[in-house]
């Protein structure tokens, strides 16, 4: 036997708006937060930060150290305005040197690894975990 | 004290805490779970491979979550999205009929005579009247909400959700003596 109310349009709303409301019962869990943690992506780990950190310091370093070596004589840091153009100057066609080239080559490559992480780990990908999505 | 979705996102996104990720996984699992099954038309298995890819894509994009919206809605703005990618590659979706209900239909069916009653009332909706049904009413969603998450104008939500309580009102009259 239903209740008298039932018969008033709007309680007939409430009544269908409350039935739909409470027929979905919750889904139990069974272990399904598990599956999805399982198939996370591996945690970031701090070694590919040393690694680049590193490789940074010891080829910017060598590139310097080359570029300096190469580029600038011991007169060119005498101080006149024209020793100063006359070392530029050089340090512009040594540019076309290999060895110099190099050396800037291999500072470039350290600064692109230091300030973009993600050419790091495009270079070396991390092993791919299943899904288990497997319909897709 | 169980702390709000937004500091525990805040979490995973700081220090990529994943107790503070099974947390929220755990609170929305039924929530989109039950989503997917009402679009794959009770297909758990389906349904279940779609949330987990669900919440890994939020989990990867957690610092884009700006928190217009609820979590939960936006979560469900990925299935959708997770849905109607998989529907896409299966040529063959199977039409709604007797033999794909809504498995959560079915197991409530017989809860009460207004619950088996309303289960095949909504099964005589269109698809859009009952996706309308089910996010307003048995998720809970606003009217904004819906029109966010599937993409369809405010006017659009109202019209499927009047439409669909019109035609469960005219298939339930008889719990509605006086209608």
């Amino acid at each position: 036997m239903e209740p008298a109310d039932l018969n008033s349009p709007s309680s007939h709303d409430r009544r269908l708006e409350q039935a739909l409301s409470q027929s979905l019962a919750p889904l139990a869990d069974d272990g399904f937060s598990a599956r999805v943690l399982a198939a996370l992506p591996e945690k970031k780990s701090a070694a590919p930060s040393i690694l680049r950190y590193g490789l940074c310091l010891a080829g910017a370093t060598l590139g310097a150290t080359l570029a300096v070596k190469q580029a600038v004589s011991p007169e060119g840091l005498s101080g006149t305005t024209v020793q100063l153009n006359e070392a530029l100057a050089n340090a512009s066609v040594l540019v076309t040197d290999p060895r110099a080239f190099t050396a800037l080559l291999i500072t470039g490559v350290s600064l692109l690894f230091a300030l973009k992480p993600g050419v790091l780990a495009a270079l070396i990908p991390p092993a791919k975990k299943p899904t288990g999505a497997g319909r897709l | 004290m169980t702390p709000p979705d937004i500091e525990l996102i805040a979490r995973v996104i700081a220090s990529d805490d994943r107790a503070a990720f099974a947390e929220l996984v755990h609170r929305h699992q039924s929530s989109v779970r039950h989503f997917l099954r009402h679009l794959s038309r009770g297909d758990a298995g389906l349904a279940d491979d779609l949330a987990q890819e669900t919440f890994i894509q939020a989990y990867r994009s957690l610092a884009r979550f700006r928190g217009d919206a609820g979590f939960s809605t936006w979560l469900l703005g990925i299935a959708h999205n997770y849905w109607r990618n998989a529907r896409r590659r299966q040529r063959d979706h199977p039409p709604l009929d007797e033999k794909t209900t809504d498995e959560n239909a079915a197991a409530t069916a017989h809860a009460s005579d207004l619950r088996h009653d309303l289960a095949v009332a909504l099964r005589e909706l269109s698809e859009d009247e009952q996706l309308a049904i089910h996010l307003g009413y048995q998720q809970g969603k606003s009217h904004r909400e819906i029109a966010a998450l599937l993409d369809w104008p405010l006017g659009t939500v109202k019209t499927h959700l009047a439409r669909a309580k019109e035609k469960l009102r005219q298939h339930l009259a008889a719990w509605n003596p006086q209608t």
